[in-house]
């Protein structure tokens, strides 16, 4: 048994918290966009997390209910909600429609600050994981010193 | 199995709690990795009852096997041990059906690393044990 595999796993999830963070930041800076490549306002987006088996460990033959049960993190989709457009009064505006209302994201500041909270605490606990690792790595190094 | 010879079975034992503590630590990464998986179920591996079967319910060291014809040895035994998978249901309040529980996970960890150091701490000591007597005898 190795600790690369929890590295593996700590640092799969690292990323997986750190895209996430990408995507609500997306969100927070589209807060106003109205133009987008697809067409209409920017839609809000989200992460699906997945379990997924770590491939390439050599372990998988022969341990394998205790190796099915080791699974790192990976982002398997950006989600586009499908909420329709929050309809804002402005007729000055360049995209509004023939009665004045623009189609504007409908997104939830607080909702999103809450989000960056909760993948900040789950980024932190990877790390000090990872931390934690390494500190039982060095242990096992000093055996026969 | 030259380590029996110079040590005994209890660095068959030390040898055994290092691996399943790193075992352990592999399980406790994955919780923590997973917290905002929806639908992940937690495991927790659990060595003490099969260890305490293996020792026996006195916790004594077993003997040592002198003839090839004698019933097997008991450090096979403890060789052949394995954790136990064990589900766990922490936090069932979870909507998402999420299992974990990140402040539980967390002290599991520190305590399973605080182990797995302190028993590397105790390999280490008994070399240096077995250092002293190769050494000073002059």
């Amino acid at each position: 048994m190795d600790f690369l595999t929890a590295l593996k796993i700590s640092s799969s999830a690292l990323s997986a918290q750190r895209l996430r963070m990408d995507v609500i930041s997306s969100n927070l800076a589209n807060i106003n966009t109205t133009r987008t490549s697809e067409g209409g306002p920017y839609r809000r987006r989200d992460v699906v997390f997945a379990s997924q088996p770590i491939t390439g460990t050599f372990g998988e033959v022969f341990n394998s209910e205790l190796e099915k049960s080791l699974q790192k993190v990976e982002v398997v989709d950006i989600s586009i909600d499908q909420k329709p457009p929050k309809m804002v009064y402005d007729p000055r505006h360049p995209d509004a429609n023939s009665l004045g209302y623009v189609g504007m994201p409908d997104i939830n500041v607080i909702e999103e600050m809450v989000n960056i909270l909760s993948a900040t605490r789950s980024y932190e606990a990877n790390v000090a994981v990872i931390n934690a690792t390494k500190s039982m790595v060095s242990k096992a190094l000093e055996i026969g010193r | 199995m030259p380590s029996e010879v110079l040590f005994g079975t209890t660095m068959v034992m030390l040898e055994k709690l290092l691996d399943f503590q790193s075992q352990r630590h592999n399980m406790l990464s994955t919780n923590v990795a997973h917290v905002d998986t929806p639908g992940y179920k937690g495991y927790d591996l659990r060595f003490s009852d099969e260890l305490k079967k293996a020792v026996g319910t006195k916790g004594t060291i077993p003997l040592k096997r002198t003839n090839e014809q004698h019933l097997p040895s008991e450090a096979n035994k403890l060789k052949g041990l394995k954790g136990r998978l064990v589900l766990c249901n922490d936090a069932i309040h979870r909507r998402d059906g999420n299992t974990v529980d990140l402040d539980k996970e967390m002290a599991k960890l520190a305590e399973n690393s605080l182990y797995y150091n302190t028993t590397a701490q105790i390999v280490s000591k008994k070399m240096n044990l077995l250092r002293t007597a190769i050494t000073e005898v002059r």
